[in-house]
């Protein structure tokens, strides 16, 4: 008995010890150490600054897209293969090789679509959410009125983007379908939307943009070239009136930056492209030590052998593209005949240490829209003097031409100026151009021939997004909500 | 707790002291076999529970209770004998048990008798696990169970193999089994554990036999027990194998440079005549620019491939890469293992030490771990015993051949050199040295920059893993009948990743080199207090157990990298100049439990169990955090019936069932049901945060009901088996309920859906001979099981290359269907569906053939194409002994179920600068105008390897899994020597494999969900082996 009762004690004490271990009532509650909870967000202004922050960081991040490939880089990626769907630069077997080939990247059942997509849907929902619940934070009135700002303007910006991409462009496809368009952040009960039509699409693109510039009156972005201010907030309505063709205002809003801001001198274009303290840059954004690229920036993509770190050295510029520059025109003298074979070109050059800034929007291209637009209403006397004024600078012969020479004049100023900034696919769709790739492209399997409007430069919905939204009907468009594969749109 | 206390005081106050008359028994116990005395049987006394052992000489001697009418005499390998008491003396000749009714097995939180478990459960030995060539565990259970699928889909030394019991148990949370290592679950690393220190695996597989462990049962339970010490007589075992290995089903054939450009020219004039182009003109441009096309041009002619499509005669090749041999190369396996263990009637031990090193077959592959255990029981008082079962090892593994890798292998142009071409001197540059320099490929269309040889040579990148184990407890016997058990047990692992590129050569040259940390860091403990009453009343048993138990799991992560080394050799971040990434993060898992079982016996036929545990989980909101789990269980002996006694030849006969609910919380993360927002998404210095989550508070368990029904039996002592029936239904199944990606997310968890799995599953074990000279069993096994989904959030749901529907399985394939090459001009068909329209609804009427892929991705031209789950699967086991020579085999076998080969897809178009499979040679040209392959063209080539049902296989295959040869010389020469027995062999791993996989070069062994992803498939190996005991 005595055995018994010894045990008895000795096992009381050790279940004892080891309840105590165990028996504290917060015992099941655990947190992830580098999340936070939603609602810890919107507390103060910080949080809401956070998540703001965390939506410029998304803009140019790794894999935004969820495509988890070294060509999932945000912004940047959107103006490499955006450059290289035009008919001015040739990859020579490398990275965006496959969007260079037209070997199928619109497809919707390939990454790059739902790239695309998911891309700017996550980036809206971001500041969908802070647009919503910034006023509940506490701090000052004028920072939440900047704060909010910003994301209307980021949330404008990208509703834009896909509106190019998705769709042909505004003046032949108002009546198209346009993107789905969420204002209210997402949670668990959220349905997808329907596609609407391009126009509604560009009623909400200029609602959020308008309501940015005013919301972000004296707002300074101090040296934060990839903060939206009211001048890039500017340059995008700049550009969203190009595509409607509203171009007085158009006009209007190019010139609002032309007085703001200066021109690129021919000392700053033969630079290099990397640096963001240029006056010129309106918007564009660093790479640092912590957050940059590798070596799968534009730097590392184009052949010029400058870049100190690793290089693909696949991007080149095309023969016929090469015959537009005068001789004496410095943006020539950046171009030098390699092997005998193909042109490369040093506009791009990283810096040093492999880090180079990149550039989104810069002056001249809101003085080519200035003179864009100015065409487009009968002010050739003024157009002229907007394209001679970079004309003259740039060293190239001054344009004479008037009417539909003028604009197209015009248009490939812009290829010369700013080829390699992303600007090429949205142009070919908004000038409603065919793609004509004659020359050396053949050589390096490029030489497609596509009719204006063909539907090869339109992004198909990703096959995620018919399947899942209960408001698309899975369908080649007229049937459907698919955008067509290939063919021709005829409005 | 309360409660516990109260149970544990009444049970305590009910027990009678009693007093009874002792008598003494003496006896001796011999085998029927060869007559010789046993040593350590168990005699035991089922009144009193008092037992003890017979000695060298086979005798015993035992004090008994005056009412005791019989003795227990159990001893393994033999039959359980109940042997009436006449007289103080007894002679007790003992029978060999070739079917093992009476085996006792460990079940859930304890052991017992297969004859009496109402649930359903496997037990595979030591012995045939040993006949596995392998340094992980789980790689060995393959085929040695019906009811569980391993799928051994990777030949990385090391890697475990995929295991699934009874099915898909769900949809989107884990379906892997619970891992319970010496009574608790094991929370190490797999391969950290000695499959030589393992005296058997028990795959629990209903929920009678898993319903103790609750939340974690839901997809079955693997128990794996270690050695002890059962030799009254010390025993020092050694064991070690030398081996070579292979892979058991090779790559395809890489192309020979001059196929491949031959190949390359004729994607370019195809997709050039696709353009619309004339023939000549198409002819002229692929010969011009074919070169570009290469990039890099091994021939010395700049146009290698004439108008006519062959190669220009006068085209020298100057360099190319044998990449295939010169990165795959066979290399010594080698393992030693040594143990000492033995017994008295306080103590029993178990020491062991192990050594394998396995250097796979490529030059960077290796898996080297070093092994410990110590197994010590220790009766301290009559009333108290300890023990511990404590394990470390320390591992080395070089992790080069990703997957990545085998897609290199796979893929990689022969037109890239190995090596360094120059040239200007025109053969292959060399170092100071006299070596030939390694060629990252930095002018390569594909694999830019890539070479795994150098990546080797230059980049070593060991992983290193310690891992501790300790199960420790301590037993009070306050009565015979009533016992106290804490357990406490600790799974330890660190594992380090010293990630190194080199500053001098290949990609990282550029910013010189990186040095890349990683530290993984887990503990783990359980803590857990059981209370167990067994008592036999008269024709009555019960037995009682109480229990509670907590578990607590911290794993910590820690990553530092940083670039620029100024001189080769230099590992260390001290080293490097700048930083270049930096992560640490914290988590943390707990369980609360309490648990009970029941279990009622009577007159040894009939047999009544049941077991019930709640949960409370950490991974979800406090409201919905606790979880009820339970099972009942039931079985009669029917041979026991006094009916069926003059059946004498019927050694078992028993039917069983059971029914109960386990759970399963292993979400893909541990904090589901919050809404967050992910730090580190910073703007530059600015701390920035991203939407990364959903708040999601109702998300709980997953259940699954399990029902069992087997009959077991046994004849003639030479053929027994099991057939089972089972019925699993997983419920609240948990969905990543797909939302448009427009919202920003592209699916929420949600706990709805029902999935069922239904099979059948036997086994057979037959011994048509068995003597001291010649022995023979043969053992077979099969399980087939069916899927289907019984219940979903909405219609349907689209799962990748699964379109999941109410009625249909988890894999079963969706997608276009392929309508074979159009002979007219070799291009890829696909049936396309044609609908009319009859009022609002559209309705099938007929399908054609289309050759535009674009015209058949919508949905509705899409349709079911099979299912991935094999049909039946098994074994096949053969045990022959003669006189000393012992031979066995196994044969794995797996009828039916698709495979999507997007291995061999992925080879299958012309891709720019990728090689390509020896098939696309046999594509259609003008001159074969039957091909099954169609026409090369850069122009199609983006569709050439879409997924259809072209590249979508029957996946039968039969595997000569192991093959074993061996002699143990005659005692009568060992004697000598002192040696008990001396034993070598030859083992053959995976010598033989057979299917349509093997065909193109791919594994057949790829997933469960039947496809691909360039895994390093399983290998082959030939190992020679010495078994000595002393």
């Amino acid at each position: 008995m005595k055995k018994i009762i010894n045990s008895i004690r000795f096992t009381g004490l050790v279940a004892l010890v080891a309840l105590m271990v165990t028996a504290c009532s917060d015992f099941l509650n655990t947190t992830p150490s580098t999340s936070v909870a939603d609602t810890d967000v919107f507390n103060t202004i910080a949080g809401a600054q956070a998540a703001l922050n965390g939506s410029y960081y998304h803009m140019r991040a790794y894999n935004g897209g969820g495509a988890n490939r070294e060509d999932d880089w945000g912004i940047p990626t959107i103006q490499m293969m955006s450059d290289v769907f035009g008919e001015d630069m040739i990859v020579w077997n490398g990275w965006y090789g496959y969007d260079y080939n037209y070997w199928g990247h619109t497809r919707g059942d390939i990454f790059r679509s739902s790239q695309l997509w998911r891309f700017h849907y996550r980036l809206i929902n971001n500041v969908n959410s802070i647009i919503a619940y910034t006023d509940n934070c506490s701090g000052s009135e004028t920072e939440k009125q900047h704060i909010k700002g910003q994301a209307h303007a980021i949330r404008g910006w990208a509703y834009f983007n896909l509106a190019r991409l998705f769709q042909q462009t505004y003046i032949i496809a108002k009546n198209m379908p346009g993107v789905p368009i969420y204002l209210e952040p997402t949670n668990d009960q959220t349905e997808g939307k329907p596609r609407g039509t391009l126009e509604e699409t560009y009623k909400q693109i200029v609602a959020d943009l308008t309501t940015a510039e005013t919301l972000l009156e004296g707002f300074n972005r101090g040296s934060r070239i990839n903060t939206f201010d009211q001048s890039v907030t500017q340059g995008v309505l700049a550009q969203v009136y190009q595509v409607m063709h509203n171009w007085p205002k158009c006009e209007e809003y190019a010139k609002k930056l032309l007085n703001k801001y200066p021109l690129t001198t021919n000392e700053q274009y033969t630079g290099g492209f990397s640096d963001e303290t240029v006056p010129s840059w309106i918007w564009g954004m660093r790479q640092t030590e912590e957050q940059n690229m590798h070596d799968y920036s534009p730097f590392a993509m184009w052949a010029n052998g400058t870049r100190s770190c690793y290089t693909f050295q696949c991007f080149y510029l095309a023969d016929v593209f090469v015959d537009y520059f005068d001789e004496s025109d410095i943006r020539f003298q950046q171009i030098e005949r390699w092997w005998g074979i193909i042109w490369a070109s040093y506009k791009f050059r990283d810096k040093d240490d492999c880090r180079g800034s990149i550039v989104f929007m810069r002056t001249e291209e809101m003085l080519l829209a200035a003179a864009e637009a100015c065409a487009y209403q009968g002010k050739e006397k003024e157009a002229k003097e907007l394209l001679w004024k970079l004309q003259e600078m740039r060293n190239a012969t001054r344009t004479e031409a008037s009417g539909n020479d003028l604009l197209e004049a015009i248009w490939l100023e812009r290829r010369k100026e700013m080829y390699g900034e992303g600007h090429a696919l949205f142009d070919l769709v908004r000038t409603q151009k065919p793609l004509v790739r004659a020359g050396n492209h053949d050589a390096y399997g490029g030489s497609h021939q596509f009719p204006a409007r063909s539907w090869r430069f339109i992004f198909q919905i990703p096959n995620t997004e018919l399947l899942n939204n209960d408001a698309l009907v899975d369908d080649i468009w007229p049937a459907g909500d698919q955008n067509p594969y290939s063919g021709e749109y005829k409005p | 707790m309360r409660k516990l206390s109260v149970v544990l005081v009444i049970l305590v106050l009910s027990l009678q002291c009693m007093l009874a008359q002792e008598r003494q028994i003496t006896g001796k116990v011999t085998s029927s076999e060869d007559g010789l005395p046993m040593i350590g049987v168990a005699v035991m006394d089922r009144q009193s529970m008092r037992g003890v052992a017979t000695n060298v000489d086979g005798e015993f001697s035992i004090r008994i209770d005056e009412r005791t009418k019989s003795l227990q005499f159990t001893y393994v390998g033999y039959k359980t004998m109940e042997v009436p008491i006449t007289g103080n003396s007894l002679t007790v000749v003992m029978e060999p048990d070739f079917v093992a009714i009476d085996e006792v097995m460990v079940v859930a939180y304890g052991t017992g008798k297969k004859s009496t478990f109402t649930g359903s459960a496997t037990v595979v030995k030591s012995e045939a696990l040993e006949k596995i060539t392998t340094s992980n565990i789980t790689q060995a259970l393959q085929g040695q169970s019906s009811g569980v699928q391993v799928i051994n889909s990777s030949g990385q030394p090391g890697d475990s193999g995929s295991i699934l019991i009874r099915g898909i148990g769900s949809m989107n949370a884990s379906s892997s089994p619970l891992y319970v290592v010496d009574g608790v679950a094991y929370d190490g690393i797999m391969n950290a554990i000695n499959p030589a220190d393992v005296e058997s695996m028990t795959v629990l597989k209903d929920a009678s036999a898993t319903a103790l462990y609750g939340s974690r049962a839901a997809n079955g339970v693997i128990m794996i027990t270690t050695k002890k010490g059962s030799s009254e007589k010390g025993q020092i075992n050694f064991r070690s194998t030398w081996g070579y290995s292979n892979l058991a089903v090779d790559l395809p054939r890489a192309l020979t440079p001059e196929e491949f450009t031959v190949l390359t020219w004729r994607a370019m004039r195809n997709g050039r005549q696709d353009q619309g182009y004339n023939a000549d003109d198409s002819n002229q441009y692929a010969t011009n620019y074919l070169k570009n096309e290469l990039k890099i041009n091994p021939f010395n002619i700049d146009q290698p491939v004439g108008l006519n499509g062959e190669m220009d005669p006068n085209a020298q090749l100057l360099f190319w890469g044998d990449w295939r041999d010169e990165i795959l190369k066979s290399r010594l396996r080698q393992e030693y293992n040594l143990d000492f263990s033995g017994k008295n009637d306080k103590a029993d031990y178990f020491f062991s030490g192990g050594y394998v090193n396995d250097k796979g077959i490529f030059a960077a592959q290796k898996f080297e771990r070093f092994s410990l255990r110590s197994n010590l029981n220790y009766q301290v008082k009559n009333w108290l015993k300890v023990g511990t079962n404590t394990s470390l090892s320390h591992a080395v593994r070089e992790v080069w051949l990703d997957s990545r890798t085998i897609w290199f292998l796979r893929t990689i142009s022969p037109t890239y050199p190995v090596y360094v071409w120059d040239p200007a001197t025109g053969d292959y540059k060399q170092d100071g040295n006299g070596n030939k320099i390694y060629d990252y490929g930095d002018d390569r269309t594909a694999w830019t920059a890539w070479n795994p040889l150098a990546d080797a040579a230059y980049n070593p990148s060991p992983e290193t893993t310690n891992n501790i184990s300790t199960r420790n407890y301590l037993e009070i016997t306050f009565l015979p009948e009533l016992k106290f058990r804490t357990n406490f047990s600790v799974d330890h692992f660190n594992q380090t990743y010293d990630g190194y590129t080199n500053p001098e050569y290949g990609y990282a040259s550029g910013y010189g080199g990186e040095v890349y940390k990683e530290i993984k860091q887990n503990i783990s403990y359980t803590i857990n207090n059981l209370l167990t009453y067994d008592k036999t009343f008269g024709d009555h048993r019960v037995n009682v157990l109480l229990g509670q138990e907590a578990y607590s799991m911290h794993y910590k992560y820690l990553q530092a990298a940083k670039r620029g080394l100024p001189f080769l050799g230099l590992t260390e971040i001290d080293s490097a100049s700048e930083m270049a990434s930096m992560r640490s993060y914290y988590d943390k898992y707990r369980l609360l439990s309490w648990l009970s079982r029941m279990e009622y016996e009577y007159k040894d036929r009939y047999y009544v169990s049941g077991s019930f545990r709640t949960d409370g989980s950490s991974r979800f909101h406090p409201d919905s955090r606790w979880g009820n789990f339970w099972s009942l269980g039931a079985s009669w002996r029917i041979s026991n019936e006094e009916f069926m006694s003059s059946y004498h030849w019927l050694d078992n006969l028993k039917l069983k069932a059971s029914y109960g609910a386990v759970g399963n919380d292993q979400l893909n993360t541990y904090y589901a049901y919050q809404g967050l927002y992910a730090t580190g998404n910073n703007d530059y210095s600015e701390a920035g945060v991203n939407i990364s989550r959903l708040a999601n508070k109702d998300l709980k368990w997953e259940t699954n009901l399990q029902f069992n029904v087997g009959l077991e039996f046994a004849i003639f002592n030479k053929l027994s088996g099991e057939v089972e029936w089972f019925k699993r239904k997983s419920k609240d199944l948990l969905f990543g309920m797909p939302m448009a990606p427009s919202t920003g997310f592209s699916s929420i968890d949600r706990n709805i859906g029902d999935v069922q799995n239904q099979g059948i599953e036997f086994q057979l074990s037959y011994t048509p001979f068995h003597s001291k000279d010649f022995r023979w069993n043969i053992a077979f096994n099969g399980t087939h099981y069916k899927n289907k989904i019984t219940k979903l959030p909405q219609d349907e749901i689209n799962a990748g290359y699964f379109k999941w529907r109410e009625g249909e399985s988890r894999y079963n394939f969706w997608g276009i269907e392929y309508a074979g090459v159009n002979p007219e001009n070799g291009r890829d068909q696909y049936w396309k569906n044609i609908y009319e329209k009859v009022g609002d609804e559209e309705i099938l009427v007929d399908r054609e053939k289309t050759e535009n892929y674009n015209e058949v991705t919508s949905d509705k031209h899409k349709k079911y194409l099979g299912d991935a789950i094999p049909k039946i699967f098994g074994g096949l086991t053969n045990n022959l002994y003669y006189k000393g020579i012992d031979l066995s085999f196994m044969l794995y076998y797996s009828i039916g179920g698709k495979l999507y080969d997007g291995d061999y897809a992925q080879m299958m178009s012309y891709r720019t600068g990728y090689s390509m499979h020896p098939d696309m040679l046999k594509g259609w040209s003008e001159s074969n105008t039957n091909a099954s392959l169609p026409r090369i063209s850069t122009y199609y080539s983006s569709y050439m390897g879409s997924y259809t049902t072209k590249f979508l296989y029957d996946n039968s295959f039969l595997r000569l899994r192991n093959l074993t040869v061996g002699y143990t010389l005659p005692k009568s020469l060992t004697s000598r020597f002192d040696i008990n027995s001396l034993r070598l062999f030859v083992q053959g791993d995976n010598l033989l494999t057979l299917g349509s996989a093997q065909k193109r070069g791919t594994d057949p062994e790829q997933s469960v969900s039947g496809t691909t992803g360039n895994r390093f498939p399983t290998t082959q190996s030939i190992s020679f082996g010495i078994q000595l005991n002393l």
